[in-house]
């Protein structure tokens, strides 16, 4: 449990994390996600016990582990960049802390083949880390956190020194070694599908606050802001300024936007003041009727991605032209300088405050909202 | 520009198709040749004035030398006569050249752990102040006496070690130790130097650890104290081995400096009055009696024997510590 923690830099107090709260269950795995730069790593240092805490406390349990160093926290680490012990084999470099824990050295060798057989390492005991590709030197870097039969497992972007294959078996294999112990994991990465694909639950972090925490399903779909709205998702959510006021049966945001009638009771107060509305590249389509929403605009761009057209395509706002993105299906043909009249459901769109960026309420469901009026 | 596929015909599966190599037209070749020849003349020039001061200053003389040292000759003799392995056998049976080798044998094996180890540690002091400035201010001042004239520092450390009014002898005396004789003592008076030397170089040796020290990752010695290593098996088992290099190479170049020193030891001894390297030559070390041989008896071809003996003790030294290195250093 992190309460109120801070940590700040220099005589100015620069506070590179600052206040955050997170509880985490037992057996939890945990991701947090941010750009760099956003106090993600220094969470999880503090959390290590490599980084002195400015304010704030680190509970594991009811035990305040502020003051207790580092190896006596009982956890294990995983760096970025491995940090194997280069004159050490793989066998010395997992026995090394058992050995500095006062385990025997036969204790520590049957540990030590335990976890090198679990991770499928046998083979590579006597080698030097050079000798190793770089996912065998991310398994044997798991392997030494591991051996220590951490209470918490903690990870500081284990994967991004990999390429892009590698990155993916080896997530795959770190999902399932959490899925067989159950150790509770705090995994720091700025890489939107390893969280996703990895976590019980993300916290998104920007500028040392935290954004959101939330399952990545209710990330994704449902984001607190629309900094996260932005940065999850690839590309991210297709976001523009409006201002939205009735029009006939319609309501309207200049030019390019036009939502159903129904829409109104969900906008509600905020018609007729500026909000940001948001939209996933991948729910926009080419085909819709009157119930749906309908963004115009002029095709700027088609990259050819396989599965989908990525779309690019201006739209006339209010104040600037705004570029969105469209993810349209490959037997389509958009073309550049086109102008193209695009649908959403009214469920899939999200409004934020224009000032703060907060998420308004979500749209309702059309459906809900039809047969409310029905009622009414 | 031609475009090389393979030398080899290359056969797809199923395909009859063969990729020849594209031969390069003739006035290309000359084009590359031309680029080839320029670009080889123009690193012959710039290593140029630094071969050539090293051929003027170094192997030349370093060759003559060893001419010479087949030869009789002093300076002021018009002929110079070849007599042999003389020389070598003349200084074979010198006591005092064998009582050279010794001074220099223990200056050296007393220097080359002392400097290192000391270094290291003070290294190890100022590794944790690296970024701030306060440390970079006590950088400066451990790297200070290695930039001061040995000469005028030396002559300071003459003062030091004064049996009557230095300050040595005052520091024993507040330790409740007696008082030594230092530079007029024959057993302390190659202490005292050594005290010297060390003082100068280790500034020196101390940046050279420091340059070794940045580059093991902070990660690792992280990684070692969440294993639980406590600050001396961290050393042991991490620092030390991955700074072997440099430890390495802190040892040879310490044993070529104590091997060769000299400054120190004429300014120190009395080499001003013409008495170096006493009392009673305790401090004669090999560079010491080459120097007297060669400038204050002008047996020119016997100091170049000595010169050569010197050189072939180092290198010999130097391949040891090369073929241990192998060893037991850890190259990354």
């Amino acid at each position: 449990m992190l309460e109120s923690l801070t940590k700040s830099y220099g005589k100015a107090g620069t506070a590179v994390v600052d206040g955050i709260n997170l509880e985490i269950e037992n057996g939890e795995f945990v991701v947090l996600l941010g750009p760099s730069g956003c106090g993600k790593t220094t969470t999880l240092r503090m959390i290590a016990g490599l980084e002195k805490i400015t304010s704030g406390s680190i509970k594991f349990g009811d035990k305040v582990m502020n003051d207790i160093p580092g190896d006596r926290r009982n956890v294990g680490m995983v760096f970025q960049n491995y940090a194997l012990y280069p004159h050490m084999s793989v066998f010395e470099n997992l026995a090394f802390g058992l050995r500095s824990r006062g385990t025997t050295k036969v204790e520590a060798a049957i540990r030590v083949d335990e976890v090198l057989e679990m991770l499928e390492l046998s083979a590579m005991k006597r080698r030097k880390p050079r000798e190793l590709s770089g996912g065998q030197r991310q398994r044997v870097a798991l392997g030494r956190a591991l051996v220590g039969r951490p209470s918490v497992f903690l990870m500081d972007e284990p994967l991004s020194n990999l390429d892009a294959n590698l990155r993916e078996q080896m997530r795959i294999e770190i999902g399932k070694l959490h899925h067989s112990l159950g150790i509770t994991t705090i995994y720091v990465t700025h890489d939107q599908g390893e969280a996703l694909t990895l976590a019980d639950r993300i916290v998104v972090m920007h500028n040392g606050t935290i954004k959101q925490v939330a399952k990545p399903r209710e990330i994704y779909n449902s984001p607190a802001d629309s900094f996260v709205a932005k940065f999850i998702g690839s590309p991210g959510m297709n976001l523009t300024e409006v201002e939205l006021r009735t029009d006939g049966d319609r309501i309207r945001g200049g030019e390019a936007i036009s939502l159903p009638r129904e829409a109104a009771r969900v906008v509600g107060s905020h018609l007729n003041k500026k909000v940001l509305l948001g939209i996933r590249p991948e729910l926009l389509s080419l085909v819709g009727d009157e119930n749906d929403a309908k963004i115009v605009g002029e095709i700027q761009l088609v990259e050819q991605m396989g599965s989908q057209l990525q779309t690019y395509f201006k739209i006339e706002g209010p104040s600037s032209s705004q570029n969105f993105i469209a993810k349209l299906p490959p037997d389509s043909t958009p073309r550049i300088g086109e102008k193209i009249a695009l649908f959403a459901r009214p469920s899939d769109l999200r409004f934020f405050d224009a000032l703060s960026g907060n998420a308004l309420d979500r749209l309702l469901d059309i459906d809900e909202v039809k047969a409310e009026s029905l009622v009414g | 520009m031609a475009l090389k596929i393979s030398n080899r015909p290359t056969t797809l599966p199923g395909v009859d198709l063969k990729l020849e190599a594209t031969k390069p037209r003739r006035f290309e070749r000359q084009r590359d040749m031309a680029l080839m020849v320029k670009e080889k003349l123009v690193g012959y020039g710039l290593i140029l004035p630094a071969g050539a001061v090293f051929l003027v200053f170094f192997y030349i003389p370093a060759a003559y030398l060893l001419v010479i040292s087949f030869f009789h000759w002093g300076i002021l003799s018009p002929t110079a006569n070849f007599v042999g392995l003389k020389n070598f056998r003349i200084l074979f049976h010198q006591p005092l050249f064998w009582r050279s080798l010794v001074n220099s044998a223990y200056y050296t094996l007393v220097m080359i752990p002392a400097t290192t180890l000391l270094s290291l540690a003070v290294a190890m002091l100022l590794r944790d102040g690296m970024q701030s400035k306060r440390g970079g201010i006590w950088r400066a001042a451990v790297f200070l006496p290695h930039v001061t004239p040995v000469v005028a520092t030396s002559i300071i450390w003459v003062w030091v070690f004064n049996p009557h009014f230095g300050l040595a002898n005052y520091v024993l005396s507040l330790l409740h130790l007696p008082a030594l004789g230092w530079l007029e003592s024959t057993t302390w008076a190659l202490p005292a130097v050594m005290i010297d030397s060390l003082w100068h170089s280790l500034g020196l040796y101390v940046i050279i650890f420091l340059a070794g020290l940045s580059r093991v990752p902070r990660e690792l010695i992280e990684v070692a104290t969440l294993d639980g290593a406590k600050k001396y098996r961290i050393f042991r088992r991490v620092i030390w081995p991955l700074i072997s290099p440099t430890t390495f190479f802190v040892v040879i170049l310490s044993t070529v400096n104590t091997w060769q020193a000299f400054s120190q030891i004429y300014t120190m001894t009395g080499g001003a009055h013409g008495g170096a390297g006493g009392p009673a030559f305790s401090t004669t070390t090999d560079a010491v009696l080459i120097f007297q041989t060669a400038f204050t008896y002008l047996h020119f071809s016997l100091a170049a024997a000595m010169s050569f003996i010197l050189f072939f003790i180092i290198l010999t030294l130097t391949m040891v510590q090369k073929w241990i290195s192998d060893r037991i250093v850890f190259y990354r």
